[in-house]
């Protein structure tokens, strides 16, 4: 029921050229309401490039195969402007997969989300699903989306001879920090690090960042923060982005020093790991990052490059390796019956073997077989994710979007390139949290 | 070709010649039926018929959303509650606000101006060449102009990039140049003392303009009159002097009229600084920061004012420019 509507896209004046600002719907009450029968057909956008999506359109077949319903996915590269745009105007898809749980709750609270809970079997998806995964599409009691896809950030790439160069996977963050200085005297460089990504740049910063507060302070903390019970500006906070300082301007440490992590593309930082002489010995990021590795590495990534979890157990801070992630979520706009039989289908535990085999993909499942990944480095990842003490979803993601694809970003930036101390940045963070 | 897209073609074609033909047969019609009206009535209603729908088009596209826009930068993020002055409020105690309203500023001195002397000079000078060498200078300093904005940027975009680890060649031009002087790597775009990487970017618009202010200044120069030279030759004046007081004079409409079109095409800058930084290190623009508060963080009050902002300080260039056409047609 919605009280009152306002679908109007209200556009700027023509000599202004920037077209198109439209005004979102408002308020409504989020109830599911009555299901309605479908037309046998759906449509699906998602974040999910189309070269990765070679295998969700395989498990999408099957679904056709089994129920008859035609469905078409439709891959943006502007996910977040597009969705908005199309919920604006009236446009929405029938289930759209989100990158960002955060931007879930910015459409659920203008009303225009399906909330899930009377639909399908959302208890039986909290027992299946990776610990603390649900959390991020559960608003005011209510689920919202069904993960699709997770990806897994702590993990640190090591290229082929990491191991016969005489180094060793580090256990906890200490070995770790020490592990950089035995790289460093032996004339090599730990890290490779690439954060510039055009409008996005600042975003490989915040990972880090949150990858240590949430190893620093622990999870409860980390969820506080995420939802700013805590205010950015902490002093633990401040500390943590100080760690990463530590990290990135520390001599001979990064390859390019901290200019050269704001200038290199995230996608090809990783590059130098696969250099006859390894450009460097680390590289850390998520799962998807090997779409980006050379095509001769792809065809063997277990034989090609080396993976560990980024390692926890930090002095003071947090017993234990908690994971770091992100994922894709299906969430509806239509309430049909067709709609309601594929979030059926998202949700079974099996959902994804066609994908599995297509490569790029992890199962947000935590019941997935993971002999089902054709390439047996992403068997080796997904056991390292079901066996993290905790998951946690990336937390820029989770905070609004002002300051998760914003200010976080922006400061980050400011502070890795030395304009700010870390102090300014998480009270520059802190004022645009609003 | 599958037959989605084949569909597709021949629904865009379908499309074109029903709005084309409709459009035409729509004018017809109603040509045609004020015709049947007596003759005093047939006058005076048909400049109407003609000139209606395009009224119409333009307060349902134009003014309307403006207004709208007016009214929902009045409103919270989702324009569902009233916010009163808020949201002006909070852009104008926001300090990179203010930074993006200097940058404006900048790119609205600058760009102008600077299109408009590059342009005056590539003409002046050419003109003075046969009639081939012209045409072969004129094109390359015209050619900018058949780039798009992204395009642009992403060729200055190499200029600018550097490279930073112990080994790497420099792939930017800029940074080649400096290192080989033996100076330190740099990254140009993140340089925000004196505005340098504004500046950097305001050098790609005078870049893509300077070929479209050459091109009308130099019909302009070719208009004047020989004779209007030739009498001040006559009179002994040196060629600067018939530069400034003769040729110059004459032109000056042609160069208002230049300017002031590319100081509009000016402030709706976007492309190239949502390429090149995306208003990161301090260099945003106001059509940036609304694309930001609109579909990256979701405020449609905020981006709304943002362009309330932006419109209102196009409205007097807009005024002054229909002036300025209008005391042309006087002539």
């Amino acid at each position: 029921m919605h009280v009152r509507r306002w679908q109007i896209g209200a556009a700027t004046v023509g000599l202004l050229a920037v077209t198109g600002c439209g005004v979102p719907g408002g308020g409504g009450s989020n109830d599911a309401g009555e299901t309605k029968k479908g037309d046998g057909s759906l449509q699906i956008l998602g974040a999910v490039p189309e070269g990765e999506a070679v295998g969700l359109n395989a498990a999408l077949k099957t679904f056709t195969k089994e129920t008859g319903i035609k469905v078409t996915y439709t891959p943006s590269t502007d996910f977040t402007t597009e969705i908005r745009t199309k919920v604006n105007g009236n446009d929405a898809p029938d289930i759209a997969l989100f990158p960002q749980p955060g931007l879930v709750g910015d459409l659920t609270e203008s009303g225009d989300t399906l909330p899930l809970d009377d639909l399908i079997d959302v208890d039986k998806l909290d027992d299946t699903m990776i610990p603390g995964l649900m959390d991020s599409v559960e608003i005011d009691d209510k689920t919202y989306g069904v993960p699709v896809r997770v990806s897994m950030k702590s993990l640190v790439w090591t290229p082929k001879g990491f191991e016969q160069s005489g180094y060793k996977v580090p256990k906890t963050w200490d070995e770790l920090m020490k592990l950089q200085d035995q790289i460093i005297a032996k004339g090599q460089t730990p890290w490779c690090l690439g954060a510039e990504a055009g409008a996005d740049t600042g975003w490989v910063f915040t990972d880090w960042v949150e990858e240590i507060v949430l190893r620093q302070e622990g999870p409860e903390f980390y969820d506080k923060w995420v939802s700013h019970e805590v205010p950015f500006n902490d002093p633990k906070i401040v500390k943590a982005i100080e760690t990463l300082g530590d990290i990135v301007n520390k001599p001979k440490n990064v390859r390019g020093g901290a200019d050269g992590t704001l200038s290199e593309p995230f996608g090809e930082s990783p590059l130098p790991l696969f250099d006859k002489k390894p450009g460097c010995e680390m590289h850390r990021q998520a799962n998807f990052i090997t779409t980006f590795f050379p095509d001769d590495v792809k065809k063997d990534l277990a034989g090609n490059v080396g993976v560990f979890a980024l390692p926890g157990d930090m002095e003071g801070g947090y017993e234990g390796t908690p994971v770091l992630g992100a994922g894709d979520m299906a969430t509806a706009f239509t309430n049909d019956t067709d709609v309601v039989k594929l979030m059926e289908f998202f949700a079974s535990p099996d959902f994804g073997t066609e994908w599995a085999q297509a490569g790029g993909w992890l199962s947000p499942s935590a019941e997935f077989d993971n002999s089902n990944y054709s390439d047996p480095m992403f068997g080796e990842i997904a056991t390292l994710l079901q066996d993290a003490d905790t998951f946690r979803f990336d937390g820029s993601d989770l905070m609004p979007a002002q300051v998760g694809a914003g200010t976080f970003w922006s400061e980050m930036n400011a502070y890795v390139g030395g304009e700010k101390s870390a102090e300014e940045a998480a009270d520059a963070i802190e004022e645009s949290w609003r | 070709m599958s037959d989605d897209s084949f569909l597709k073609i021949v629904n865009g074609l379908v499309a074109i010649v029903l709005g084309v033909g409709g459009t035409a047969a729509l004018y017809w019609v109603l040509n045609f039926l004020v015709g049947l009206l007596p003759g005093a009535w047939d006058r005076r209603i048909k400049p109407y018929i003609f000139i209606g729908p395009a009224i119409l088009v333009v307060t349902v596209f134009l003014i309307y959303p403006a207004v709208m826009t007016v009214i929902f930068s009045f409103a919270d993020a989702n324009s569902i509650n009233w916010v009163g002055f808020s949201n002006y409020v909070d852009l104008f105690q926001d300090k990179e606000f203010i930074g993006t309203l200097v940058n404006n500023l900048l790119w609205i001195l600058i760009v102008p101006a600077g299109s408009v002397i590059v342009g005056l000079l590539v003409a002046v000078l050419a003109d003075r060449l046969k009639a081939l060498p012209e045409r072969i200078a004129k094109s390359v300093i015209f050619m900018p102009m058949a780039i798009s904005f992204v395009g642009a940027s992403t060729i200055w975009g190499f200029v600018y990039a550097t490279r930073f680890a112990q080994g790497d060649k420099q792939i930017g031009l800029l940074s080649a140049i400096s290192t080989s002087l033996g100076f330190e790597p740099v990254a140009w775009l993140r340089i925000s003392s004196y505005n340098l990487n504004d500046l950097l970017l305001i050098v790609i618009m005078v870049w893509l303009q300077a070929g479209f202010a050459m091109v009308l200044l130099s019909s302009a120069i070719k208009g004047v009159p020989d004779d209007t030279v030739e009498a001040a030759r006559i009179d002994g004046a040196s060629e600067l002097q018939i530069f400034f007081k003769v040729v110059v004079p004459q032109i000056w409409p042609t160069v208002i009229v230049v300017f002031v079109t590319i100081l509009i095409l000016v402030m709706k800058v976007f492309d190239i600084v949502y390429v090149m930084t995306g208003g990161r290190s301090g260099t945003s623009v106001l059509a940036n920061t609304f694309v930001l508060e609109l579909f990256e963080f979701g405020d449609a009050g905020r981006a709304a004012a943002v362009v309330v902002v932006l419109m209102v300080a196009v409205i007097p260039v807009m005024i002054y420019q229909m002036r300025q056409f209008k005391k042309q047609e006087a002539r």
